[in-house]
């Protein structure tokens, strides 16, 4: 095999040979170190490209964690006004509870008395803390016997439930309270009818 | 020394040169893969994050659809008085309309425990007139009003034939914002 010397040098000094030159096999050696030194080189530009990747990569995975956390803190402040709202939601339900109409009442409890029976005293009033409880007091001069009855049916038809009734009677003056709590479902109050004025 | 052994000398520090470099380069590329690999982690673990944060929030929108819809029913009726003149104005206006007898009428602003109404207008009034006109009244303006709460209502009979005597204290809420259907 021919190698030129140019490129395969001998690092001696310039010396007359006193020695045999080194077998010709062993000229593959700088062969070899050309070889791993592009190799090298070709390792080097393998890992830049590399780097570069993985900077894009990085780039991206950055990028996609900071979007995702923005779509969090969204989800977050979505769900946070959603609470107020829901609490908002809330705090109305709870006044509206304790807002039901009261005139409707007034006005059965009115029409249930009969002809033998007189309203001298209504009131209405409802618990500071409890609203949605309304006490209910009446006094009425009445001969018959099943006056009451007939004032808690008509509460009953009002869509409130009486509860811990107390009645005291003196000769015809009846004296009766009761607690009430409206039942139906909290929905914007409808008045379809009118007081009679005869009532 | 001659030019071969200059030659291999300078072939010797391209060589470690060359060695260093590679070795920082390598440590670079060592450095941006944890990094990316720590970035990939986070962002899986952010995208995990994100799917129960959504769930937990469509979850919410589903267990107060059936609230939101009543606020959006309510909440114009709960924002119809806005600050107290407004409704002492109202109401006052409603009681001359009406021509009802007015033996008394006061208006305060008081404090509520509810968070979203604060507060309230207080009217404290006493009618003395018809039966009738005084309930249609008081069911006008309960009926106009939604929101309002007649707290008491006191009824008795009236000086003359069929009159009665109606006080009442009607609560108007004051809410603490307007109070809107939409988020």
């Amino acid at each position: 095999m021919y190698i030129a010397p140019q490129i395969t040098h001998d690092i001696k000094t310039e010396r007359a040979d006193v020695l045999p030159p080194l077998p010709n096999v062993l000229r593959i050696i700088p062969i070899i170190f050309y070889a791993i030194a592009a190799l090298s080189l070709g390792l080097l530009g393998l890992t830049v490209y590399q780097i570069r990747g993985a900077t894009v990569g990085l780039e991206s995975a950055q990028k996609r964690a900071q979007e995702t956390q923005r779509q969090i803190e969204e989800t977050r402040a979505a769900r946070a006004t959603l609470e107020n709202r829901a609490k908002l939601a809330a705090n109305v339900l709870q006044w509206v509870e304790g807002a039901t109409a009261l005139q409707p009442l007034a006005v059965a409890l009115g029409r249930s008395m009969g002809t033998k029976a007189a309203l001298t005293e209504l009131t209405l009033s409802r618990d500071e803390k409890a609203p949605r409880q309304i006490q209910l007091a009446l006094k009425m001069q009445s001969a018959d016997a099943l006056q009451i009855e007939s004032t808690i049916e008509a509460v009953r038809q009002s869509s409130f439930r009486p509860f811990s009734a107390k009645q005291s009677q003196e000769g015809n003056r009846v004296s009766y309270e009761v607690s009430l709590i409206h039942q139906a479902a909290p929905v914007p109050k409808e008045i379809s009818e009118s007081a009679p004025a005869n009532e | 020394m001659n030019r071969k052994h200059l030659a291999a000398i300078i072939v010797t520090l391209l060589i470690v040169v060359f060695f260093q470099l590679s070795m920082t380069i390598r440590a670079r590329l060592s450095k941006i893969e944890k990094e990316l690999l720590d970035a990939e982690m986070s962002a899986n673990s952010a995208a995990a994050l994100l799917v129960g944060e959504q769930a937990g929030l469509k979850n919410m929108q589903d267990n107060s659809a059936e609230m939101l819809e009543f606020l959006n029913r309510w909440g114009d009726a709960m924002s119809i008085f806005d600050t107290p003149d407004s409704g002492e104005l109202a109401v006052a206006a409603r009681v001359k309309d009406a021509e009802l007898v007015t033996l008394s009428q006061r208006f305060e602003v008081t404090k509520n425990q509810n968070e979203s109404i604060p507060r309230l207008i207080r009217a404290h009034l006493t009618f003395e007139d018809d039966y009738a006109k005084t309930l249609n009244w008081i069911g006008a303006i309960e009926s106009e009003f939604p929101s309002s709460r007649v707290t008491s209502l006191k009824i008795i009979r009236g000086e003359t034939g069929n009159d009665i005597r109606a006080t009442l204290v009607l609560d108007l809420p004051l809410p603490l914002a307007r109070i809107t259907g939409t988020p």
